[in-house]
């Protein structure tokens, strides 16, 4: 990080942002500076960084939304190279959003689901375009499509009814073929889990304790009547035992992970995160 | 009378609106003392939000009994069912 012209912060993020949780660490720590409010004008260059997966691109739309939001500036300065790097910038539509070049349509061999933003879930759109992209690769059966389905929505609804996110939710999906997967990243700009909990739940003092609860399901802020603290123990619950996959939640000042085999783990993170991010990895053959 | 959640979808497609939609009707054949069977095939993706926003509505109608015969759900896949029960125990729950 260095100041730039004229008040600017300028931020470096000069290393891969592959899509595991402590590269996403990394990036939201890289990124520190540029989330003061009270900052009007950024830069953050990427021009050194080899790889960028849909994590990373929906926590920087995310950011660059805000700052339009608030009519603040953000200059991002994309990678030119790897060729592999340039595509998924363009067709994930990340240079779009960043720098509001026209979106070229999706890639006829795309792996990327564009990045969309949501100001609601729409859980009887059909097909759903993660869906959509893993058929276009390999058959997915009818449970599999509906527990991606019910992920996504259940993230998403969370968003609206609890986040207060100016910039609604941020998604972007990837197909990975090596491995039959699916990577989703959703993220948002609002008041993350803990400051959601803590008007019902004054004892939660920490982010982790607010991860920890949700995780364990029959909790929540209750923003609306309705709500029963069933989502995120359901998203847990489904991506992780169901499912088999990986799931990593960053929110505030904490974090939470879980894989097959492990129960999942809240800690702290430090550095805090303006929002919520949730990003998973789903086996789909 | 087997009420299709399919043909109650807010326009939108948001699941609570949806939801309030086909609480509306499942309660009112329930005041008319019918039993209501609510078919859930073809309905994917459905968060549980909407199973706590019509479970609710139905429980605080006609009490929690109600969900012991009066009202039945059939499903199309072991998603559906898995929320469903995860809500409906909430629901139990908040009025325990």
């Amino acid at each position: 990080m260095s100041g730039g012209s004229a008040g600017e912060i300028h931020c470096d993020v000069d290393f891969n942002v592959n899509d595991t949780p402590r590269s996403i660490c990394a990036l939201v720590e890289r990124l520190t500076p540029l989330f003061a409010p009270s900052l009007k004008r950024g830069h953050l260059d990427l021009s050194d960084c080899k790889y960028l997966g849909p994590d990373a691109a929906v926590i920087i739309v995310a950011t660059v939304l805000q700052y339009q939001s608030k009519s603040r500036e953000l200059r991002v300065t994309l990678p030119l190279a790897p060729p592999s790097l340039t595509a998924f910038c363009e067709f994930s539509a990340l240079k779009h959003y960043v720098s509001n070049s026209p979106y070229p349509g999706e890639h006829p061999e795309s792996v990327t689901v564009p990045i969309k933003q949501f100001a609601a879930s729409n859980f009887s759109r059909d097909p759903d375009p993660i869906l959509r992209l893993v058929r276009q690769h390999v058959a997915i059966d009818l449970e599999t499509e509906d527990y991606v389905r019910v992920c996504v929505n259940e993230v998403i609804q969370n968003v609206q009814d609890h986040a207060k996110s100016p910039v609604g939710a941020i998604m972007c999906a990837r197909f990975i073929q090596k491995s039959g997967e699916v990577r989703v990243a959703i993220a948002d700009r609002g008041i993350g889990i803990a400051a959601s909990l803590r008007h019902r739940y004054p004892e939660i003092r920490t982010a982790k304790q607010a991860l920890e609860k949700v995780i364990g399901g029959g909790v929540s802020a209750r923003s609306r009547p309705s709500n029963m603290g069933c989502g995120i123990s359901n998203l847990c619950n489904v991506i992780v035992n169901v499912l088999r996959g990986e799931l990593f939640i960053i929110s505030g000042e904490g974090m939470a992970d879980g894989a097959p085999g492990h129960a999942i783990r809240s800690r702290d993170f430090t550095a805090g995160f303006p929002g919520t991010g949730v990003f998973f990895t789903i086996p789909v053959t | 009378m087997t009420i299709d959640a399919s043909k109650f979808l807010d326009k939108q497609g948001l699941a609570v609106e949806s939801a309030l939609l086909l609480a509306t009707a499942v309660l009112d054949h329930l005041g008319r003392g019918e039993t209501v069977e609510v078919s859930m095939v073809g309905m994917r993706g459905v968060p549980s939000s909407y199973f706590n926003v019509l479970l609710s509505r139905i429980v605080d109608g006609f009490g929690v009994g109600a969900m012991d015969g009066r009202v039945t759900f059939r499903f199309d896949t072991r998603t559906q069912r898995e929320i469903f029960h995860g809500s409906l125990e909430s629901v139990r729950r908040s009025v325990a």
